[in-house]
């Protein structure tokens, strides 16, 4: 994994960039956000991960002011979300899930509002102008009204207007959602880049594994509105066990062999778990490469297998362990700007 | 994608500037009213035929039998009222909740009311503008103001104030979430 996050080095004797304390936030009875409790370090990227509906969204328009909390407590750069929410605003910069555009605007226009807005002077909106344009790289685009966008470049400018004022702490609701490969590994380089060379807070929120592994020094995993585990990714997933054997039967009637199969690969030693998911058989090991062998030999005596792979464990496998489900992920990840 | 290089600038007197709030806000309203012509033209093109509709149909009967009575002085303000009654920025507004660039607005340390009186200085402007064509047609088909320079100017304050009650008040039809 290749990390240039840098963290200042008085991160830790600092107070928390964000700190929330049995955070609840629930809409007519129904609880989104259940007693949630968060201490991010300035400087770090904090990934919080989880599948639709676990609260990811809520806890980011919480600690934005856009929801008020419906109890306990949220800090953000040290204020109160409920008691200052002004104060709040002025330090964070935010990239919501859709995209927060006037499409009758040109991109030049909105950006200068936004430093408007945010009380920059004439001087200073001109400079962000300069080094936002070359941010996000859209062209001669920024002239245009934003209705003639593609999805990629209002992604990128709605990042730029969350920049405008150059914040603190920088919270990013699913990033690259819609977003095309080339697209995703721009924005990953430059929330890295943002993070070690402006010292930035930011807090991502994403359904992606691949990009919490990537981006984050610590990621979240939030499940019904419940924080269900928090640490380096490294850690996470050695809660799981250090390699991961996927076998797969496939075929009508395979789901029943994967469970007499699974009671044969308990008893191979090396084997820290199995468990059953459908036609698959998702084993556990120390050493993968060690017992994968034994593991074959068990699985043969059940049934013919159609693939057995060895990898190392995923975010998806410490989600699985401690919620028994997969991350679902949203249809529109599937979406190409 | 290229890298943010310069340094982190001085950041100024936020928050509590709630004039200059406002009229960033409208100035962004004002600059896209070019792009909303549809909003704009029917009130005046209503108000423009009414006026020389009721005219034509009302000064023969009214002038006749009442004695001193300028049809076409009467008509005046009430041409204005029938332009301007329709002035609202309430529709943008539910296009920003719409579009979700509320949200970009209530993300910035900018108060709540400063977005909405941004929004009312707004509709303002543009019934002052409507205004101007109706005062045109009057003064060229005759209408007198013999109240001077303060008779004159007074139509436009009075038609800038009529519509703000319109924009501050909430529509029933505005939807409660943004489109996804």
């Amino acid at each position: 994994m290749t990390h240039i996050s840098v963290r200042p080095r008085d991160a830790d004797r600092e107070p928390p960039a964000i700190r929330t304390e049995g955070l609840v936030r629930a809409f007519d009875g129904a609880v989104a956000v259940d007693h949630l409790d968060l201490d991010i370090r300035r400087g770090e990227i904090y990934g919080f991960l989880g599948p639709n509906g676990a609260g990811k969204s809520t806890t980011v328009r919480v600690l934005c002011t856009l929801l008020a909390p419906t109890g306990g407590r949220a800090v953000v750069a040290g204020h109160d979300v409920a008691a200052e929410p002004e104060r709040v605003r002025l330090r964070i910069g935010v990239a919501l899930q859709d995209v927060a555009l006037d499409p009758k605007q040109t991109g030049v226009e909105l950006l200068r509002l936004q430093g408007r807005l945010y009380g920059l002077s004439r001087t200073a909106i001109a400079d962000r102008l300069e080094a936002l344009t070359r941010l996000i790289d859209i062209g001669d685009a920024l002239g245009r009204p934003i209705r003639t966008y593609s999805g990629g470049m209002k992604r990128r400018l709605d990042l730029a207007a969350a920049l405008v004022h150059e914040p603190e702490i920088l919270f990013l609701d699913e990033p690259t959602t819609g977003l095309d490969p080339v697209s995703r590994a721009r924005v990953w380089e430059e929330v890295r880049r943002l993070n070690a060379e402006l010292g930035m807070t930011i807090f991502l929120t994403t359904q992606y594994l691949e990009e919490a592994d990537e981006l984050a020094d610590r990621v979240g995993i939030i499940n019904g509105g419940r924080l269900v585990a928090e640490g380096a990714p490294d850690e996470l997933k050695r809660r799981v066990g250090n390699d991961v054997i996927v076998a797969r039967f496939g075929g009508p009637g395979d789901a029943a062999r994967a469970e007499a199969a699974r009671r044969r690969v308990e008893a191979v030693p090396g084997v820290r778990g199995v468990d059953t998911r459908g036609d698959e058989l998702v084993v556990t090991a120390a050493d993968g490469a060690a017992t994968i062998g034994a593991v074959a030999v068990a699985l043969d005596a059940v049934a013919p297998v159609r693939h057995l792979t060895l990898r190392t464990p995923t975010l998806d496998d410490v989600f699985l362990e401690l919620t028994g489900n997969h991350i679902q992920l949203d249809d529109r990840q599937e979406e190409v700007a | 994608m290229t890298a943010l290089t310069i340094a982190r600038p001085q950041r100024e007197g936020i928050s509590a500037q709630p004039v200059r709030d406002a009229t960033a806000i409208a100035g962004r309203a004002l600059r896209a009213l070019p792009q909303e012509m549809e909003t704009v033209i029917p009130p005046i093109f209503i108000a423009l035929f009414f006026f020389v509709i009721n005219i034509g149909t009302l000064q023969h009967l009214t002038q006749s039998h009442i004695h001193g009575f300028d049809i076409k002085a009467f008509m005046l303000p009430t041409a204005i009222l029938i332009g301007v009654t329709g002035v609202s920025r309430a529709g943008s507004l539910v296009l920003d909740i719409h579009d979700g660039y509320l949200d970009r607005l209530l993300l910035t340390p900018v108060r709540r009311l400063a977005i909405l009186v941004g929004h009312m200085v707004a509709d303002v402007a543009i019934a002052c503008m409507l205004t101007v064509p109706i005062l045109i047609l009057a003064f060229a088909i005759g209408v007198h103001i013999q109240a001077g320079v303060p008779g004159r100017s007074s139509p436009w304050p009075a038609s800038g104030a009529w519509p703000s009650p319109a924009s501050a008040t909430p529509s029933p039809s505005r939807p409660a979430t943004r489109r996804r």
